[in-house]
């Protein structure tokens, strides 16, 4: 459950206690079609594989005061690595990656979650490209003013 | 009938013939119906036209050039030919089969598992295995807190919460008998004020609510003689229902389009047919605490032609795409045992009263359930928040759609019909559900089974019905010797609804059980 190693239990000693477990848990964005598709009320986590459903209720209500309804969990296998994947009598597993424990807590029915949009365009990067295009078209325009338009370069071609 | 021989039945009628009933010589049908001597018409007959094995039901690629997009075959503009040519042939051979048990097991979606054998000895040159179908169980509870547009749409029935006063009209039995033998067996199980009843209990409690209430009114009502009482029922039904091709779409990454669907090496969904149709198959294995069948069917409350029958489930401004998830997110889990149409008997049982007239049903473990959703590890705050009581107001709604559905499509199976072969007639009930503590009363009606396909040429504007008057507490206060106080509404002489604290149990409940029993 922790991560600090607990002293020595002698007799007499206070049952051991974990105040701060080492949990972990991450929020998971669901695809908006299809059979993955979850409501506005339900939140998906990667949760720490040690976890269970009541320690996942916990975890929101007490320290982030969330309004928990339910829990759902699962386990997804990891996927293995097979030295001959087609041949189903003699395969063997070179290396398997590690299980995952997933969350689908249900919050109250007027809750809404939309999973936050970390890689879109800040503001200020937005801006600043659309000032550097502004600046190249006015470059041009710049130049037009200053472009010789006298120069008669069809006459002497004509003559 | 085992699903293999099932599939191969179909495989079979998907490339059989088509033809309409001008086709067919009138003797031939008869005979056909009346023994098996008469070989059946062949599907290779060079009378008949049949749509070719490579039709698909579905569009299920895009057009690769122009042709295709502008002149596309009519047959696979939309694939509904397929299927509805597949759905009218179906009724064919449900219209042919002898005995309503038979129907019964042609229309079921079961398909048993592949035994060791085949799995063990099924070789690579052999087709693969495909998982056969599954139905969605649906719990005996509402296993979570939201389900009530699901069912509603899963069943395609319409809600209506209104007081059933209305339909009671002019029914005003005596309940001064009641009233006293219903407080004796309160106290004689030891009710208390019902917060810790357990659910084993509660189903006696409503055996003996009903045992109560026809000894009361008995005398009087000589019809109760000729019905039958049976306690902890069994009610099942499976059904299928379409509209779930949106769990074949998928998220398109890096394009304008924002999902695709896909249906060509692709996993079918559990419950769906073999050929990706989007119609899942649903089983509801009800228990019931009581149930009185008489032999003729109660009173409509419209008929199949009026527009009362016609009215649509939802609201016109309904986000249906805010309903509709994968059965999982429900908490509804694939159910692998054979399927029944079971109304309280068998079909084969030769039982003579066949009508549902009342059923009664505990919602007892839908508190436990509630108090778990909030957290709680009592029962003893469910009346204080309004959420809670919320949550328990839509898990009784939620519960009486899917049993009234239930007891009544099982019921229309036994009569014969099915879901190729819609009801004609439609099918009425009445229930009771409660905890103990809330009652419940509803009353339902059956007026379409016909919702397992969806698709363009079938139209089928018929809806389901259930009307939902509650809760009622049975009583507000119990002393220490046992004795309840109960408040009552009633109408003064302005017409206005006023609340007075009587003691007993609460009239209304009991006059409305009684009614129910009383109602033609």
């Amino acid at each position: 459950m922790t991560s600090r190693l607990a002293r020595l239990w002698q007799p007499g000693n206070p049952q051991r206690r974990v105040f701060l477990p080492d949990f972990w848990m991450a929020v998971i964005e669901s695809p908006s079609v299809g059979r993955n598709k979850l409501p506005r009320n339900c939140v998906k986590f990667e949760v720490d594989p040690r976890m269970s459903r009541h320690d996942i209720r916990e975890y929101l209500t007490k320290i982030y005061d969330l309004p928990v309804r339910d829990v759902r969990t699962e386990v997804q296998m990891g996927d293995i690595t097979w030295n001959t994947k087609l041949d189903h009598q003699y395969k063997k597993a070179m290396w398997k990656e590690e299980d995952k424990k997933i969350a689908y807590v249900f919050m109250s029915k007027d809750f809404a979650f939309s999973f936050p949009q970390m890689f879109a365009a800040s503001e200020e990067v937005v801006e600043l490209a659309k000032m550097t295009k502004q600046q190249e078209e006015l470059k041009e325009k710049l130049n037009e003013q200053y472009a010789n338009r006298n120069r008669r370069v069809g006459q002497f071609l004509a003559a | 009938m085992h699903g293999l021989k099932r599939t191969l039945l179909i495989r079979t009628v998907c490339r059989g013939k088509a033809s309409t009933a001008a086709d067919i010589p009138k003797e031939e049908v008869v005979q056909t119906s009346k023994s098996e001597e008469v070989a059946p018409k062949a599907a290779n007959a060079s009378t008949v036209y049949r749509p070719p094995y490579y039709r698909k039901p579905h569009k299920y690629h895009e057009s690769s050039h122009i042709l295709q997009e502008e002149f596309a075959n009519a047959g696979d503009a939309s694939g509904a030919g397929v299927r509805l040519f597949d759905y009218y042939k179906t009724a064919e051979m449900v219209n042919a089969m002898p005995t309503i048990k038979e129907k019964i097991d042609l229309v079921s979606p079961y398909e048993r598992p592949w035994t060791r054998a085949e799995r063990t000895w099924r070789r690579d040159w052999h087709p693969t295995l495909m998982a056969t179908r599954k139905a969605w169980g649906i719990p005996p509870t509402p296993a979570h807190f939201d389900t009530l547009d699901y069912y509603k749409y899963i069943t395609k029935t319409r809600v209506e919460n209104k007081s059933l006063d209305d339909f009671y009209h002019g029914l005003r039995p005596p309940t001064a008998e009641l009233q006293q033998s219903f407080q004796n067996t309160l106290k004689s199980m030891e009710f208390g004020d019902g917060i810790t009843f357990s659910e084993e209990d509660t189903q006696k409690l409503f055996g003996c609510l009903i045992d109560d209430a026809m000894g009361a009114i008995a005398h009087n009502v000589s019809r109760l003689a000729d019905h039958r009482v049976a306690y902890d029922v069994e009610s099942e039904a499976f059904w299928v229902r379409s509209g779930f091709m949106f769990l074949y779409d998928e998220p398109v990454i890096g394009s304008n389009k924002d999902h695709k669907r896909r249906l060509n090496n692709f996993p079918k969904f559990i419950g769906d047919d073999r050929r990706k149709l989007g119609e899942l198959a649903f089983v509801h294995r009800d228990k019931l605490a009581a149930q009185i069948r008489s032999r003729e069917p109660p009173a409509l409350l419209h008929s199949l032609d009026s527009d009362d029958a016609k009215l649509p489930v939802f609201e016109k401004d309904f986000n249906i795409e805010e309903t509709l998830y994968s059965p999982k997110v429900f908490n509804l889990w694939p159910d692998q045992q054979p399927l029944w149409q079971c109304p309280g008997y068998h079909a084969d049982s030769g039982e003579t009263h066949s009508y549902g007239l009342l059923s009664v049903k505990s919602l007892r473990p839908l508190r436990e359930r509630v108090a778990h959703w909030m957290g709680w590890e009592s029962q003893a705050e469910l009346e204080e928040s309004p959420e809670a009581k919320q949550m328990i107001d839509d898990g009784a709604r939620s519960q009486a759609v899917i049993s009234m559905f239930t007891t009544l499509c099982a019921q229309a199976h036994t009569h014969g019909f099915t879901q190729y072969t819609d009801v004609t007639r439609p099918f009425t009930s009445q229930m009771i559900l409660s905890d103990g503590l809330n009652f419940y009363f509803a009353v339902g009606q059956l007026n379409t089974l016909a919702i397992n396909v969806d698709c363009e040429g079938f139209v089928n504007p018929r809806t389901n019905f259930i009307q939902i008057d509650g809760p009622h507490r049975l009583f507000e206060i119990v002393d220490e010797d046992g004795n309840y106080t109960s408040s009552q509404e009633y109408v003064d002489a302005k017409n206005n609804v006023n609340r007075r604290v009587d003691s007993g149990l609460n009239e209304k409940v009991l006059e409305r059980v009684t009614q129910m029993l009383m109602k033609q």
